[in-house]
């Protein structure tokens, strides 16, 4: 949701240069990543380090994800609880939406592998319509504001690019599906289907924010989209962003079910733990982090921290992976 | 020799009575033949007495004594089922369901005749589930009839109706009906195998032994459909799926059932399909309105002001102006009101029932809005929720889900439409993880199949209908249903 703005503070109006840069980038670390997998069939990352890098390293590193998959879903949700706490929540306490946004997690992963997948599917059908709501944000577009283009420094388009990139993350999570994926011939192409809807789905948002707010409103309004939203006017709702807040959830939900899902089957793998008593326990976990890190500022900085993380582990890291298959002639 | 013959009648009798505890209903009756006797027994009260008197009675009587012996019985005994004795302890069992035991002392063997007069009522009219078109039947609590009926609408030898006994104390038939050829083995299998696993005193009702067979027991959601009209049956076995009849209940169990038939009606297939497609959709979106109205009203009046225009928010809050309780209460007040009007007017003879209706849905609503304990507006919210929940075909998914709307207007009363969207969360989830007969719940949905939402979503014209739904995995896919020519008739060309 804040994408644009942190997008427009780094290459102004040339953002959607950068997005369109770092689709390509992505495409090419899957290719990687795939690449892999197909080496090891039907192991996930947790198995692959395993064998790569023996029981006690692998075991480390597979900590680190664990440590990374927990950390994601605390950022996403505290992202979250940041937005609605600020749209028509206030005074609610930090906690209680943790707790609600852990049970419910907790109650999806419990179903398994499948359930998640469900849940990914049916809420992006859910939440889908929302995009169709932009267009009637038309009537206050300003074309000219899209113009230069190319005015960027080079440097400016790298930084961007580093925030495009971690804001799409999330297709690492094939690394850890792809065992259960029955025809594996067309993963790759579901996968990079889904990176170029993302990435078209943010293009399109940038693109639109750009038009719409002026270079100042932009850069000091956290959640555009949502603000954009507030211009919509259907005949029987107003301020329909507060819909939206609430639609959000749904849009969250499964990007916290997927991630506590792979974060306990980590769990399961590493510590010999029921994948059961690796949800509960990383749910208290989490739970006990949301007393932590709770005000505006640590949870911005924890999720740059997250953010920073995730690219070492997703961009950088699978080209390491594939050289040391290479290398080692799995 | 005399001796020895009364001796194996005495002990037969009693036997036989011990098997039946003494039944005072238990009838001893010996007819003599020239130099034989006969013995009959039959209880009087499960048997057809004329059927005895004409055709065993007389029967015998118009035989010679040299003639009578157990295969002349067998032969010539002007009844339609026959059975021969096997084990000492069928003997009871046969007797309780109306057969008579023809005993030949001469030959220590018997036999068993049907004379049985089992109790059922006529054929009437469907009254849980009405259609407005298609026909009008519906099950008896007798299963004999229904299979009679099946029969009759499906002359069609692959038509299988396997039976078998359930329950410990009360032995109780229980029959699979399914097309053979149609049907994925699997499925029977592993219905049959649930089946016999089954450990009851009595199966009371077809809704019963559903409730063994649930996959998930603690789900609210019924998980098997409950029909009691025969073309219903017929729609969804000639679609692979299978029916179970309990005797003693008027209603089919057909399994598996997926979310989205609750919501079809066997109306959907005789009405055009246009007409039919709108409906379909009326009811699901009757289903969202019916769980989520008073929800949303009960969140935009407690949290979100802001998104009600601003027109429709003086009219509210004038309304409102007068209430003492904080929204959610006032929503709750009256949806158990509506709920109690319900649960009375099922309770109640039908002449009273309506009477109740005026006097609670008029009055007492009128009266609490001049009281000043609710607002109009939420009366009309709350009635178009009601009366929405009750367009759902299957009597169990309306009720569920008007009992899923408390939790969702208590949700909405915590924390907003954040608290709807949670709801919805946990909802979906759960849908998510039921399953019937090992079919997904929201098949075609998840796991999507786009072939299948024509079956369970909406309805096409004909000519898309040339295979079975593919989520039941039916034997043979196709149906045979001619594909239509195109023509290349330009406008005005004649035919």
């Amino acid at each position: 949701m804040g994408i644009p703005r942190v997008l427009y503070q780094e290459t102004k109006q040339d953002a959607w240069i950068v997005i369109i840069l770092s689709g390509l980038i992505l495409s090419f670390i899957l290719l990687i990543m795939i690449y892999t997998l197909k080496k090891f069939n039907d192991k996930d990352l947790f198995q692959i380090h395993g064998i790569l890098f023996g029981e006690i390293i692998g075991k480390i590193i597979n900590t680190i994800l664990i440590l990374y998959f927990l950390s994601a879903f605390y950022s996403i949700m505290s992202e979250y609880i940041e937005l609605v706490i600020s749209w028509g929540n206030e005074g609610v306490y930090y906690w209680f939406p943790a707790f609600v946004l852990i049970v419910l997690s907790i109650y999806g992963v419990f179903g398994g592998v499948k359930v998640v997948a469900g849940i990914c599917f049916i809420t992006f059908w859910f939440t889908f319509w929302l995009i169709l709501l932009l267009p009637l944000t038309f009537d206050h577009f300003i074309f000219e504001r899209i113009a230069p283009i190319f005015n960027t420094p080079v440097v400016d388009i790298g930084q961007g690019m580093l925030k495009t990139t971690y804001s799409l993350l999330g297709f690492e999570c094939i690394l850890f599906i792809y065992p259960f994926v029955k025809d594996k011939t067309k993963v790759f192409r579901f996968t990079l289907l889904g990176i170029w809807f993302t990435l078209l789905l943010m293009l399109s948002l940038t693109i639109v924010s750009i038009l719409f707010f002026s270079p100042n409103h932009l850069k000091h309004t956290i959640w555009p989209i949502l603000n954009m939203m507030s211009i919509v006017r259907l005949p029987f709702i107003e301020r329909f962003e507060y819909i939206a807040v609430s639609f959000w959830i749904l849009i969250i939900y499964s990007n916290l079910t997927l991630f506590l899902w792979i974060a306990s089957k980590g769990i399961k793998r590493v510590f010999k733990l029921r994948q059961k008593k690796g949800v509960y326990v990383s749910g208290i976990l989490i739970f006990i982090l949301s007393f932590v890190i709770n005000d505006r500022d640590s949870t911005e900085k924890f999720s740059d921290f997250v953010n920073y993380f995730g690219f070492c582990l997703w961009i950088c890291y699978p080209i390491f992976l594939f050289l040391i298959t290479k290398v080692k002639k799995v | 020799m005399n001796f020895f013959k009364k001796q194996a009648k005495q002990i037969d009798v009693e036997s036989i009575k011990k098997q039946l505890s003494n039944s005072p209903d238990l009838v001893n009756r010996t007819v003599t033949v020239g130099n034989k006797t006969i013995e009959l027994y039959f209880l009087k009260n499960l048997v057809n007495r004329i059927s005895i008197e004409k055709n065993i009675i007389s029967f015998l009587n118009n035989s010679t004594s040299e003639e009578i012996n157990l295969n002349y019985l067998f032969e010539h005994l002007p009844i339609t089922e026959v059975k021969e004795l096997v084990e000492t302890n069928d003997i009871s069992k046969y007797i309780l369901d109306g057969f008579t035991f023809i005993y030949l002392p001469s030959e220590k063997k018997g036999l068993f005749a049907g004379v049985g007069d089992p109790v059922e009522r006529s054929l009437e009219k469907a009254e849980t589930e009405s259609l407005v078109y298609g026909p009008k039947i519906s099950f008896t609590e007798s299963l004999s009839t229904n299979i009679k009926v099946l029969r009759h609408n499906v002359s069609n030898p692959n038509l299988v109706t396997d039976e078998i006994i359930l329950g410990e104390r009360v032995k109780q038939k229980v029959r699979i009906v399914y097309l053979n050829d149609i049907v994925d083995p699997e499925l029977v299998t592993s219905i049959k195998d649930r089946l016999n696993n089954i450990e009851i005193d009595d199966i009371m009702d077809s809704s019963v032994l559903a409730q063994f067979l649930d996959d998930n027991p603690y789900s609210f959601f019924p998980q098997y459909l409950m029909t009691e009209l025969p073309d219903r049956v017929i729609y969804s076995i000639n679609n692979g799926r299978v029916a179970i009849f309990v005797d003693r209940s008027p209603t089919a169990v057909i399994c598996p059932s997926t979310f989205f038939s609750f919501f079809e009606t066997t109306e959907d297939v005789y009405l055009r399909w246009i007409l039919s497609t709108v409906l379909r959709w009326l009811r699901m979106i009757a289903m969202v309105l019916s769980i989520f109205f008073t929800a949303i009203y009960v969140a935009a009046v407690t949290f979100h002001y802001e998104v009600i225009p601003s027109r429709l928010l003086v009219t509210l809050g004038q309304s409102r102006a007068q209430i003492p309780f904080p929204p959610i209460l006032e929503a709750l007040l009256l949806e158990i009101m509506i709920d109690l009007l319900r649960e009375a007017g099922a309770r109640l003879p039908s002449k009273v029932a309506q009477t109740m209706g005026i006097v609670g849905g008029i009055v007492l609503g009128q009266a609490m809005v001049e009281a000043g304990l609710t607002s109009n507006i939420l009366i009309i919210v709350v009635a178009l929720s009601a009366l929405s929940s009750f367009t759902a075909p299957s009597y169990e998914m309306g009720t569920a889900i008007r009992i899923l709307r408390f939790p969702i207007i208590i949700l909405a009363g915590v924390w907003g439409f954040n608290g709807i969207i949670i709801g919805v969360c946990f909802l979906l989830t759960h849908l998510l993880k039921l399953t019937s007969m090992n079919t997904p719940y929201l098949a075609p949905l998840y796991p999507f199949n786009s072939m299948d939402l024509k079956y369970f979503l909406f309805k096409l014209p004909k000519e898309f209908y040339i295979n079975r739904p593919l989520t039941n995995q039916t034997l043979d896919k196709r149906r045979l249903i001619a594909k239509k020519e195109k023509s290349d008739r330009d406008i005005d060309d004649e035919m």
